[in-house]
């Protein structure tokens, strides 16, 4: 039973804006969010090579960028919080 | 000079009818002529909301089709003689008006109003290009849910695609209450989701299913919502009116109450 049942669904605002921003990027780019998932999880294997990286907190994003002839052109951004700088000792 | 405004939102139900109805109104109180249009054919509402629904003789697809003359179809509204209405027709579909139709229509609406306000039927069909054809700018209209906020960004995207002049969002519906506990995205982050310029943001409030009984849109009354609908209309004709504040202060009791949730 929970005690404060409440508690539990508190900040569903927060949720509703992470979820749309993730829906949006993917209409607004034609990409579905599991390729997004994948882009993810890859950059995650090849970032923790030389840092360890916050894996909960780590935001991906394509954004649509103004272009030289006016237009847009989509671009990725990778926000990964490192949580250790040092390398592991493999190089 | 005369100002074409759609009234639109891609998805139903988040209020474009009862946007217009008090747009319209309210720019009526200000003092201007103004003529609505209700597009949405097949599903008639407009005329319910501004209460004006036994007064029907002649409908859009009437005079697109050359059945009477404009004036035959307009009708005045019941509280302001500067206020017109052109209902859409219940028993035809969508396709009964195409957007050349529509666009002519308008212009030749344009040297007799100020403001013509077309409300847009919900989706991305037909009745959407028609709606659209003739604006000169417009009011995508949204609650503070994903999900009419995500057709509200492909709509925006659509708009853009067809270089309409001037687009501004109408965000409908805030909960302060809810946005004060964290449980509705706020009007600032709405805004900054779809990154469009935000006209005005409406209250959740009573009054306007109470208004929608009586078929008196509350443009222009003390209620809340009669209040933002008017300042939408304020910045319409040009003036420059502060945004009503709807993320609600938070009271020293219930700070203090949402310190005892929260431990």
């Amino acid at each position: 039973m929970k005690l404060f049942p409440r508690l539990h669904r508190r900040n569903s605002g927060e949720l509703a804006k992470k979820r749309l921003k993730a829906v949006l990027s993917a209409d607004r780019t034609d990409c579905s969010p599991e390729m997004i998932e994948m882009v993810k999880e890859d950059l995650v294997v090849t970032v923790s090579k030389y840092m360890e990286v916050d894996q909960g907190g780590i935001e991906i994003q394509i954004r649509q960028e103004d272009a030289a002839n006016g237009r847009k052109k989509p671009a990725l951004y990778a926000n990964i919080p490192i949580l250790n700088m040092g390398n592991k000792g493999i190089f | 000079m005369s100002e074409v405004i759609v009234i639109t939102s891609g998805k139903g139900g988040v209020g474009k009818t009862t946007t217009s109805a008090n747009v319209g109104t309210g720019l009526a109180i200000l003092g201007y002529k103004v003529v609505l249009i209700d597009t949405d054919i097949g599903l008639r509402n407009l005329d319910v909301v501004m209460g004006l629904e036994n007064r029907i003789v002649y409908n859009l697809v009437d005079v697109v089709e050359g059945n009477c003359r404009i004036k035959q179809a307009l009708i005045k509204d019941k509280r302001y003689p500067n206020l017109y209405l052109l209902p859409s027709a219940q028993t035809r579909d969508k396709s009964a008006v195409s957007p050349g139709q529509m666009k002519k229509l308008v212009s030749d609406l344009r040297g007799e109003f100020d403001y013509i306000l077309l409300d847009c039927p919900a989706g991305i069909e037909r009745g959407f290009k028609n709606a659209v054809a003739g604006a000169d700018r417009a009011f995508v209209v949204t609650t503070p849910e994903v999900s009419a906020i995500r057709d509200a960004d492909r709509i925006i995207g659509l708009l853009e695609a067809e270089d309409m002049g001037e687009i501004d969002l109408i965000v409908n519906r805030v909960r302060m209450d809810m946005v004060r506990r964290g449980d509705m995205m706020s009007v600032g982050d709405v805004v900054d989701i779809l990154s469009v310029n935000m006209i005005g943001a409406i209250p959740d409030d009573e009054d306007i299913v109470i208004a929608t009984n009586q078929g008196e849109p509350l443009a222009g009354s003390d209620s809340l919502s009669g209040q933002a609908y008017m300042n939408i209309c304020r910045r319409i004709v040009g003036e420059s009116v502060p945004f009503m504040n709807l993320e609600g202060s938070r009271g020293l009791l219930r700070r203090l109450s949402g310190l005892l949730k929260r431990a």
